[in-house]
């Protein structure tokens, strides 16, 4: 069962929410897969369909109202098919949350100490002293000092790096071989971001667990990541390994994405490049390319057809009729860069 | 901890001034106990006898600081009915109506507590529209309807209970509570229908919050998620109506006891209102409004447990 | 983005950003709240209507009962109770052979009239003072947040009892009695209806533009305020119909032989073995008025807070 073929397998994979307006096609035909111990970021703006996804896959959706089709394999074995009683054995234990803003993600009248053991209790079914101890071990490793005193306290006694590190021990707490991270820094101080990314690379790298890290932010994927997978309206829109889609990024909204980071490099007083417009109303997706009425490259064709998947390497795919010349976006930021030098 | 000591405070503020309030407010009514006691053929030199030797000759507001300074030294003065002492009527009488409460309170949350639950799980199905209509009628049908209803379900028409006749504990522990059956569930049901509501609503709202998610996300049975995740925070607005229906409640507790003929506080002060006993009714008025703040501050204390960001926030080191 | 916006936009530019989602530039209409028409998609259903249909035609057999073909509500019959249209009675006769159909519709004039005119009374009152509390703060709203404490831990019903039985027992008293009792508890909603308005951003925009206090206090927070109170007052005036029930029940309401229906069904709560039907009608009767008032009330109360998620 183990060791052989890739760890999670998404074919695809579509969310539709139902609602008054319509359906809201959330994702819309996600397919990707991931190998063990591999980290894969998935960017994208609000609206993209990230953190549906990232729930789609575990299958943690509402009850009603929502339609999911698609296959989501998991070390050989169908998620999709699988009854609520048998995915709760796979989350906590197989499968693992980080979620966005820890303070709503604690349970503020609960100790931090039963938070972390009530899955133990209930996946490794250890007796009580030994899940305390395994907790406070838990949070030696997530680097929260005085651990065995932590565990009797609050959400609300510790501060929001503290919480989030909670959160991390939480879902490391029974060895799950594949973290989702959604968005596990965008509610936290910059100061406290990289350490928490930090300690997210270690704890994978030191338990060969595969990660799937969501985020608005390429900054936080850059370096940090093996793979990045960018997602518009519901869909990958490119995806790449990491160095490859920063030296040689395609697809326009990437390039748009990339651009409008600001860089300590830029020259003083430059404008900000926001990407003008909004995402695209969900419900009615236009009929070509999703982004082509944000992009300043689009032509006739965008708006008409919606691209397919095109190779341009090894693991690169994306999905632009127009794209970006092998190489232009990094000369570009090269260039920027030189500019600012004195 | 200023906080208790702000809140005993306003409870020595409420007991003053209620117990003014209804002295002097007692003692404006028309008729008089004099002529209640001794019948219409009184004659004058009675009348004026029985007014001295009850003290009902000096003003009122000489007669209310008389009465505070005994009040003070336990001494609540004597009903003018039978002249028992009204400290020990009300000693007799107030465990009687304590226990006709508790049992309320234990029917009414022994149903609202599961009937809620089960309601905001699975809301607009079954259970929850059945028991949210059946709430919503109760909430609408007067304690004194309700009282005859179940008198002429369980009493006339199904010799099941008791419609009157009260057994005290001490005598027959299981007649005791047959007695009080139908007068708690009058009261209870009112007050289930009440708790079931609030507690769907807020369970309902607590279900939808991030830790749960998360707590689904670990791979936690339903049951437990329940229990040990959303059942207490969901509790705090039920605590809050619980300590605002403690008014409703006593009044309520009157009416049955008075429909019931049950011998408590509530029998007590109606029947002391109509012989203008006064002494009597400002004693349980005083009573009743100190319950009803004790109980507020029971309330709050009860937060303090229950939330552990309060207990942080008063009583920071 | 502009760089100095002039007066009227920097009402529309407040507003917008206290409402992202909903705010459309044309619901400003001369004031300055966001009170545009935004009730979209919810609708007061059909038992609303039901309800609203019960209590208006109860009030209109209340106030027409003087000119209605009915029997006289208070002839003592030597006719035994029986059901049925023969002899004229639609609802059958009482151990006093009075009609009960009669003194029913009888008894819905008083309940209607004292549960209207005590929470007009309260509204106006508690309305007033629940609006300067809530919107002036201080120690005003200090001072009067402690009175209402203090009055609401009298016993109600303690205090229901004295004052009526010392102010006498007609209809005007009954009203005027509990009228007052119910200013302190309308006062408090009021004023955190009152509350919840007074710090948004289209008052302090109305206060930024000059207007003076009573301005904003009619003509901004009123109209916000008013919707929920008119959804409570439902629900209040069902609380108030359920006191004098309970009032006449122990026979301490209105003096018979006018009917009420408390009197009534106290009355048939002693022959309930006999003929449990002599209390069914009045206890029916306020049953169904109380509970169509309370579901209009809250559907009205549902409604009206839609509006408040929305923006």
């Amino acid at each position: 069962m183990s060791g052989t073929g890739p760890l999670l397998e998404v074919s695809d994979l579509r969310t539709h929410f139902l609602t008054g307006r319509g359906a809201v096609r959330a994702v819309d035909g996600v397919s990707f897969t991931l190998e063990r111990g591999r980290t894969l970021g998935v960017v994208g703006e609000s609206g993209s369909g990230k953190t549906v996804l990232a729930r789609s896959i575990m299958g943690l959706l509402p009850a009603r109202n929502v339609v999911r089709t698609g296959e989501v394999t998991y070390d050989g074995r169908r998620l999709t098919g699988l009854s609520p009683a048998e995915l709760r054995e796979v989350w906590g234990a197989e499968i693992s949350m980080v979620f966005q803003d820890p303070m709503t993600s604690l349970n503020p009248v609960v100790r931090i100490g039963r938070q972390i053991t009530e899955t133990m209790r209930f996946h490794l079914e250890l007796p009580e002293a030994e899940s305390r101890a395994r907790a406070a071990e838990l949070l030696r490793s997530v680097g929260i000092p005085e651990p065995e005193r932590r565990l009797r306290a609050y959400p609300h006694e510790l501060s929001g790096g503290m919480r989030q590190r909670v959160t991390i021990a939480i879902a490391l707490a029974c060895g799950p071989r594949l973290l989702l991270a959604d968005e596990p820094t965008t509610a936290l101080d910059v100061t406290v971001q990289a350490q928490i990314l930090s300690l997210l690379g270690r704890q994978q790298r030191e338990r060969f667990m595969a990660m799937i890290l969501v985020t608005h932010d390429l900054g936080v994927v850059a370096g940090r990541t093996d793979e990045i997978a960018v997602m518009y309206a519901g869909r990958i829109v490119e995806r790449a390994p990491t160095e490859v889609l920063f030296s040689d990024m395609r697809m326009r909204y990437t390039q748009a994405l990339f651009r409008s980071i600001p860089r300590i490099t830029d020259p003083g007083h430059r404008r900000l490049q926001a990407i003008g417009g909004r995402p695209p109303d969900l419900v009615a997706p236009p009929r070509g390319c999703p982004f082509a009425p944000r992009c300043r490259y689009a032509r006739e064709r965008c708006h008409a057809e919606a691209p397919a998947l095109t190779e341009a390497g090894p693991g690169h795919t994306y999905a632009c009729w127009y794209p970006a010349e092998p190489g232009e976006v990094a000369a570009e930021a090269a260039a920027l860069a030189s500019e600012a030098m004195p | 901890m200023r906080f208790l000591a702000a809140r005993l405070a306003q409870l020595v503020l409420v007991l003053v001034t209620v117990s003014a309030v209804s002295f002097l407010l007692l003692n404006h009514l028309p008729g008089n106990p004099i002529i209640t006691l001794l019948g219409p053929a009184a004659t004058p030199q009675a009348v004026a006898q029985l007014t001295v030797q009850l003290g009902l000759d000096k003003p009122a507001w000489l007669r209310y600081f008389i009465w505070l300074g005994n009040a003070l030294q336990g001494n609540l003065g004597s009903s003018y009915v039978n002249h028992q002492p009204v400290l020990t009527s009300i000693g007799q009488r107030l465990p009687v109506t304590l226990e006709l409460l508790v049992l309320s309170q234990v029917i009414a949350l022994a149903l609202a507590i599961p009937l809620g639950i089960i309601s905001a799980l699975r809301p607009s199905q079954l259970v929850d529209r059945l028991s949210s209509g059946a709430a919503f009628g109760l909430l609408s049908v007067p304690g004194f309807i309700l009282a005859e209803l179940l008198v002429y379900l369980f009493a006339v028409r199904y010799n099941l209970f008791p419609a009157t006749g009260y057994v005290h504990l001490t005598e027959d522990p299981f007649q005791n509570l047959r007695s009080l059956t139908l007068p708690a569930l009058t009261l209870g049901l009112g007050s289930m229908a009440v708790y079931m509501r609030v507690l769907r609503t807020d369970m309902i709202a607590t279900l939808q919050q991030d830790f749960i998610t998360m707590a689904r996300s670990k791979g936690l049975p339903t049951w437990w998620i329940l229990l040990r995740h959303a059942l207490r925070p969901s509790t705090f607005t039920l605590v809050t109506v619980g300590g605002l229906n403690v008014g409703t409640l006593i009044g309520g507790a009157f009416i049955v006891e008075y429909i019931f003929q049950v011998p408590g506080l509530g029998l007590l002060t109606i029947n002391s209102i109509y012989a203008r006993d006064y002494l009597v009714v400002t004693s349980t008025t005083v009573l009743v409004a100190a319950g009803f703040v004790i109980v507020n501050l029971l309330v709050d204390l009860l937060y303090t447990f229950l939330d552990p960001r309060v207990r942080s926030a008063r009583f920071a080191v | 983005m502009r760089d100095s916006p002039s007066e009227p936009r920097l009402t529309e530019a407040v507003v917008a950003a206290a409402a992202p989602v909903a705010a459309a530039p044309g619901s400003l209409n001369g004031a300055v709240s966001p009170a545009g028409p935004a009730y979209v998609g919810r609708t007061l259903g059909p038992g609303f209507w039901i309800s609203i249909g019960w209590v208006v035609l109860m009030i209109l057999a209340a106030l027409a009962a003087g000119v209605l073909p009915l029997q006289d509500p208070t002839a003592i019959g030597d006719n035994l109770p029986r059901l049925g249209p023969t002899g004229g009675h639609l609802l059958g006769t009482d151990e006093l052979g009075r009609d009960l159909f009669a003194r029913v519709v009888f008894g819905a004039r008083t309940s209607l009239i004292v549960g209207f005119s005590s929470i007009a009374f309260g509204i106006v009152v508690g309305g007033a003072i629940g609006l300067i509390a809530g919107y002036y703060g201080g120690r005003l709203d200090a001072a009067l947040n402690g009175l209402s404490t203090v009055l609401l831990a009298f016993p109600v019903l303690i205090f229901l009892l004295t004052v009526v039985t010392f102010l006498g027992q007609n209809l005007f008293d009954v009203t005027l009695t509990l009228g007052i009792l119910s200013v302190a508890p309308i006062a408090r909603i009021i004023r955190a209806n009152t509350l919840a308005y007074a710090n948004r951003e289209f008052v302090l925009a109305a206060r930024a533009l000059g207007a003076r206090s009573r301005r904003i206090l009619i003509r901004e927070i009123l109209p916000n305020v008013l919707p929920s109170a008119l959804a409570f007052s439902l629900v209040a005036v069902a609380v108030v119909i359920v006191a004098e029930g309970a009032l006449s029940f122990l026979g301490l309401s209105v003096r018979p032989p006018t009917p009420t229906w408390g009197g009534m069904i106290a009355e048939g709560g002693q022959v309930l073995a006999q003929d449990p039907l002599v209390a069914l009608w009045p206890a029916l009767a306020m049953f169904m008025t109380v509970l169509a008032l309370n579901f209009a009330g809250d559907r009205l109360q549902v409604y009206f807070e839609v509006r408040e998620g929305g923006l």
